[in-house]
């Protein structure tokens, strides 16, 4: 029995979830071959014949089209059928995340048999995958995929992630947008008109909020205060309209330290907690120092 | 003591910077007062443990940017300590007659004066406290 690691095991704990992670987020191509091989370890591993049926998909929605159209002997299954499809998907890649748990005792222990060697296979080689009776249904990786540094879903110009057949995603920092928010971009009716605050929160990130305090026409609580080591720029605090976020904030416009390519000074917005009253003590707050301190700042780049 | 310019830390520490920066402007150095690079602040405080990691030739990435770029590289002969605590990242100390560099492609640098300073990093409120990434 386990009770303690020792510190080789823990370094181990590092390497591998680094591994699964990559496994996870893997965009490289489906390794269709070695898949139906980790399918069949699978089902053998469950005590069942696997089946010599197999279907490819080029993604997990067309996946559980194809296999609600199967179960259902139907070629046009319903939403409700392809929703119903969902719960009895394996993930494939996306199994990275509980895989990489038992993957971990698999070779702490020692295990020679190891039950879940098939399902491992079928994640190290492609997607979501559908086991059935008589037939089972796979799917390829997704061909493209981005992240913020978080790692949530994210992309400022495109779909945050992509399969082959087009299926799709747009996210900003992991909550899902509507396209047209990201390829086209909100103006400010359209932001004020949705109704979905967390996607309006989205869309006044991707505007700006510098931008969004002018358009909105909201007045500044303090304008005008000298930005410490930034000679002639200055900062200004405005109180943004409730809902925006869960808790109040004040909005900290300030100017760049440094010229962008074309000789301008990019502004940009930093949100604060709504307590913070004055421009200078938001800025201190950034950094967590404190704001006489903050005062006495000589150069910003 | 030389002006220090982004051509000379081209130079002398074989670092890129964005072409549009001046290439001849005097180089800022960091001593008695905070100073910010972006997301990124540079602080002395007195009384810190001195730093005892020596910075490798290559330097060390403080803070990585979004892209593997715009890293925020700490260069030179000095030592780093990574010393997580709310935002602070690490201490950097500079030894006497040394001379360090806080360098970013797109903020150019800050030369660090003998010392010991912390690094830290910025945040802001969102639905919850996030960090500045720029």
């Amino acid at each position: 029995m386990i009770t303690e690691l020792t510190p080789e095991q823990e370094a181990r704990l590092v390497v591998k979830r680094d591994e699964w992670i990559a496994i996870g987020l893997s965009t490289e191509p489906t390794n269709r071959e070695a898949a139906e091989e980790g399918m069949r370890l699978a089902y053998r591993a469950a005590g069942l014949e696997p089946p010599t049926t197999i279907y490819w998909e080029s993604s997990p929605l067309a996946g559980a089209r194809k296999t609600a159209a199967l179960l259902n002997e139907t070629d046009e299954p319903t939403s409700e059928q392809v929703r119903n499809s969902l719960s009895t998907a394996c993930y494939g890649q996306h199994d990275a995340g509980w895989l990489a748990f038992y993957d971990v005792w698999t070779e702490f222990l020692e295990l020679e048999d190891d039950p879940l060697a098939g399902l491992k296979q079928v994640a190290k080689n492609a997607s979501w995958w559908w086991p059935m009776d008589e037939a089972v249904v796979m799917t390829d990786r997704m061909v493209s995929l981005s992240l913020d540094r978080n790692g949530r879903l994210h992309n400022e110009a495109g779909p945050a992630f992509t399969y082959a057949d087009g299926f799709s995603g747009f996210y900003w920092n992991g909550t899902p947008v509507p396209a047209d928010l990201i390829t086209e971009g909100w103006g400010f009716d359209r932001i004020m008109a949705e109704s979905n605050a967390e996607i309006r929160r989205c869309a006044i990130e991707k505007f700006g909020w510098a931008e969004f305090v002018k358009s909105a026409g909201i007045s500044p609580i303090e304008k005008g205060v000298p930005d410490p080591g930034n000679p002639g720029q200055v900062l200004d605090l405005y109180t943004l309209p409730e809902d925006v976020y869960e808790e109040p904030v004040n909005l900290l416009v300030c100017v760049n330290g440094t010229q962008e390519k074309d000789g301008s000074r990019h502004t940009f917005g930093l949100t604060v907690p709504a307590h913070v009253k004055t421009a200078l003590e938001a800025a201190a707050w950034g950094y967590d120092i404190p704001v006489e301190e903050y005062a006495t700042i000589q150069v910003r780049r | 003591m030389m002006t220090m310019t982004l051509a000379k830390l081209e130079a002398d520490f074989g670092l890129t910077y964005d072409e549009h920066l001046d290439r001849e402007a005097e180089i800022p150095t960091v001593k008695d007062a905070p100073a910010p690079q972006g997301d990124v602040m540079i602080r002395p405080v007195a009384g810190l443990d001195p730093a005892t990691t020596a910075v490798p030739a290559e330097g060390v990435a403080v803070v990585r940017g979004e892209n593997g770029g715009n890293t925020h590289l700490l260069v030179g002969k000095a030592f780093f300590d990574f010393r997580e605590e709310g935002l602070v990242i690490g201490v950097v100390t500079v030894p006497n007659g040394a001379t360090a560099l806080l360098s970013h492609p797109e903020h150019g640098g800050f030369l660090i004066a003998p010392g010991s300073y912390e690094i830290r990093r910025q945040r802001e409120q969102k639905d919850e406290i996030e960090l500045v990434r720029d």
